[in-house]
């Protein structure tokens, strides 16, 4: 249901603003309204505007906000052994000590972390540089002990594709012919794909090589730009010792950063919270209006809260400060927050809602039907104890494995009902896995959902019918809630035609074999569509679009038999297969396949009839969320 | 009447309603993962737009039924 809502006005004097603000973030029941219709324009009333001492301490604090978010990011998320404390809220005079505190901390301990942050960067970097160079430095690393340094030595790194290795033989002779036999190549492998070489030569003959390696199209390695100035044996030292320091280098300072955030992480955390509210309650300023020496503000309230706040201020203030509670005009409904409340078994399917939009104030809360039709359709198109029993294990797996994040906390429990429901419905017809459960005595209860196509057709168009009907008399009630009297007319006469269908239907398809219902239904057909026209006119003929409506409801009998035969043919293919094993296998796909398919489209066509059919009767969405004015406990 | 004619006339009404609700479906899929792509939030919107189609075929599955029980 949406919580009846009040809406406030406080006002006091400006020098009590900084109080009032604090408390009423403390309180966190009033909704602030940015535009409240009566202020706007009155003469000797302006939007508050901070003065320059609030302008310094905001922007002090902005830019504090920057420094904490710049220092966090960089520490790593240690969990203490000991619970976080809630944030503490300091009082102004212990908040003044503990911002400094906090200040002087923050000051000492940004150049050090940046600095670490930095360090471990370039490490980084170093790393993966080096980690294109990793197969070709482990296959020279054996070819480095077989030469010895010198100064008229040249050493060229090569990396030879492996389709053309018949150029090694080629290019053996061409430096032979250049440097008359005096070279040196070591070859090793560094994959199916490549070799790597290494040439020694004197450096006389470096230029001519190189010319003729360019032309033989062979692949010189090129060292990092950091170490091309050093002698080519030297460098490929470095980058193998670096290679090995590198993983110990970063791991060191990862450490001190871990020490730092254990010692840290936790009271820069509840600080960044502590600024967070501090700006928040400056923040909120925007909303409040002042005169010379009076500010006042307006807002939405619940009901049940209005005393706390009224009582709260009057103590706090001793009488300096007013909270009164105001007339709501009715042109401002659509502008009343809102807070929907329900009971915690129903509260997970407020999801479905929220999905599409809230509903306007003054309007119904879906959320309580929707949590007693939803898993009423999707049992009894699913159907099967089998598969709800294996439906139902993965809800509840699902709810305690990722129950954390609340979206899947809230699914995982409106499955939990859907696929009881499902149980249910699966024993009523008889269905086990399909007609496995007639072995071990499952035998429909009720319908055999393969045979009595027409029963199916009947409790459909029935449930359908007294859904709709439901539907209906919401927009009803909707309408006398608002006051709109035409509307009351039109839906009303609406209820009245889809009765008159259903009696027609009935009549027709002889659930209550009597010719005179039919006609009756006929009569009073025609009188609800004549009221219709003549309260709505030509615009509420889409009142008719229930009777089409209706008929969508066939879909619980339809997706239902087709999901049954889905599994019987499972077994069936199961039972052709003369081996047992292949045959399990086969027929475990299929109900696997059937399974998944299961879970969608009863949900989605559950849904459906509910978004379509049934909120398209009195639904009214576009509500505005209810967001009070609290203090936050985490960023 | 003629068994293989009842069978026929059930199977024109399954197959027929189908390939509209497959035309409807794959014009609306293809404007959807459009509509998702540019915004996210109207998911649940899409979906719901998406299976609206699916009626046609619930109606022709349900005189096929009709055809064959009536009809027998």
């Amino acid at each position: 249901m949406i919580q009846r809502m009040a809406k406030m006005r406080i006002v006091g004097p400006v020098t009590l603003l900084d109080q009032v603000t604090e408390l009423l973030q403390n309180l966190g029941v009033i909704h602030l309204e940015p535009s409240p219709g009566q202020i706007e324009g009155l003469p000797g009333i302006d939007r508050l505007a901070l003065d320059p001492d609030h302008q310094k301490r905001k922007s002090a604090l902005e830019k504090l906000r920057k420094d904490l978010h710049d220092l966090i990011v960089f520490l790593p998320d240690v969990r203490s052994p000991f619970p976080l404390p809630e944030p503490d809220h300091p009082s102004p005079r212990q908040g003044k000590h503990f911002l400094e505190e906090m200040k002087s901390a923050i000051d000492q301990l940004q150049p050090r972390v940046n600095g670490l942050s930095a360090q471990v960067r370039d490490c980084e970097e170093e790393q993966s540089l080096l980690f294109k160079y990793e197969r070709v430095l482990e296959a020279m690393a054996p070819l480095l002990q077989q030469i010895q340094e010198s100064r008229e030595l040249d050493f060229i790194g090569l990396v030879i594709e492996t389709e053309e290795e018949a150029v090694i033989e080629e290019l053996r002779g061409v430096l032979g012919e250049i440097t008359g036999n005096r070279f040196e190549l070591f070859l090793s492998r560094v994959d199916s794909k490549s070799l790597a070489g290494l040439l020694v030569i004197h450096r006389d003959f470096s230029a001519t090589v190189r010319e003729s390696l360019w032309q033989e199209n062979i692949n010189e390695l090129k060292l990092p730009s950091s170490l091309a100035d050093r002698p080519f044996g030297q460098a490929l030292k470095t980058l193998l010792t670096r290679r090995l320091e590198l993983p110990i280098q970063i791991e060191g300072l990862r450490e001190t950063l871990r020490q730092i955030s254990f010692q840290w992480r936790s009271s820069l955390l509840r600080f960044e919270i502590w600024v967070e509210n501090r700006l928040s309650q400056m923040e909120s300023v925007v909303y409040f209006y002042q005169t010379r020496f009076a500010f006042m503000v307006y807002g939405w309230v619940p009901e049940r809260k209005v005393f706390l706040l009224i009582h709260r201020v009057s103590r706090v203030f001793s009488g300096k400060i007013v909270a009164e509670r105001m007339k709501m005009n009715r042109e401002e409904i659509n502008q009343v927050p809102v807070a929907l409340e329900n009971p915690p078994l129903i509260r997970p399917f407020e999801t479905f809602i929220r999905s599409v939009s809230l509903p306007r104030y003054g309007s119904v809360d879906p959320t309580p039907f929707l949590a007693f039709f939803f898993p009423l359709f999707f049992g009894m198109i699913l159907g099967d104890a089998g598969y709800g029993i294996i439906l139902l294990a993965f809800s509840i797996y699902a709810g305690k494995k990722w129950g954390n994040l609340l979206l899947i906390q809230n699914l995982s429990a409106v499955f939990v009902f859907a696929s009881l429901s499902s149980i249910l419905f699966g024993f009523l017809y008889g269905e086990f896995f399909g007609e496995l459960g007639v072995p071990i005595g499952i035998h429909p209860i009720w319908i055999n959902r393969m045979e009595e196509f027409m029963v199916l057709i009947k409790i459909s168009l029935g449930l359908g019918g007294c859904h709709l009907f439901l539907g209906m008399a919401l927009g009803v009630m909707t309408a006398i809630r608002r006051r709109e009297a035409k509307e009351v007319w039109v839906k009303g006469a609406g209820m009245i035609l889809v009765a008159a269908v259903l009696m027609i239907l009935a009549g027709t398809l002889g659930v209550l074999s009597s010719f005179f219902l039919a006609r009756a239904g006929l009569i009073l057909a025609v009188a609800a569509f004549i009221v219709i026209l003549s309260f709505g006119g030509v615009r509420s003929l889409m009142e008719l679009h229930n009777i089409v409506n209706l008929l969508s409801y066939l879909r619980l009998m339809g997706i239902g038999t087709a999901s049954a035969a889905l599994a019987f043919a499972a077994n069936t293919v199961g039972r052709m297969s003369e081996n047992v094993i292949l045959g399990i296998l086969a027929g475990s796909i299929l109900h696997l396949i059937n399974l998944l398919f299961g879970i969608f489209s009863p949900a989605i066509q559950s849904l459906r009839l509910h978004y379509v059919e049934f909120f398209g009767n009195f639904f009214q969405p576009g509500g505005r969320e209810y967001r009070p004015f609290k203090k936050i406990k985490r960023v | 009447m003629d068994a293989g004619l009842i069978a026929i006339g059930a199977g024109l009404a399954i197959g027929l309603s189908a390939l509209g609700t497959a035309i409807a479906q794959a014009k609306i899929g293809a404007a959807a993962i459009g509509a998702i792509l540019e915004k996210p939030e109207s998911f649940v919107s899409v979906l719901i737009l998406l299976v609206i189609p699916e009626t046609l075929v619930i109606f022709g599955f349900t005189i096929a039924i009709l055809i064959i029980y009536v009809l027998k």
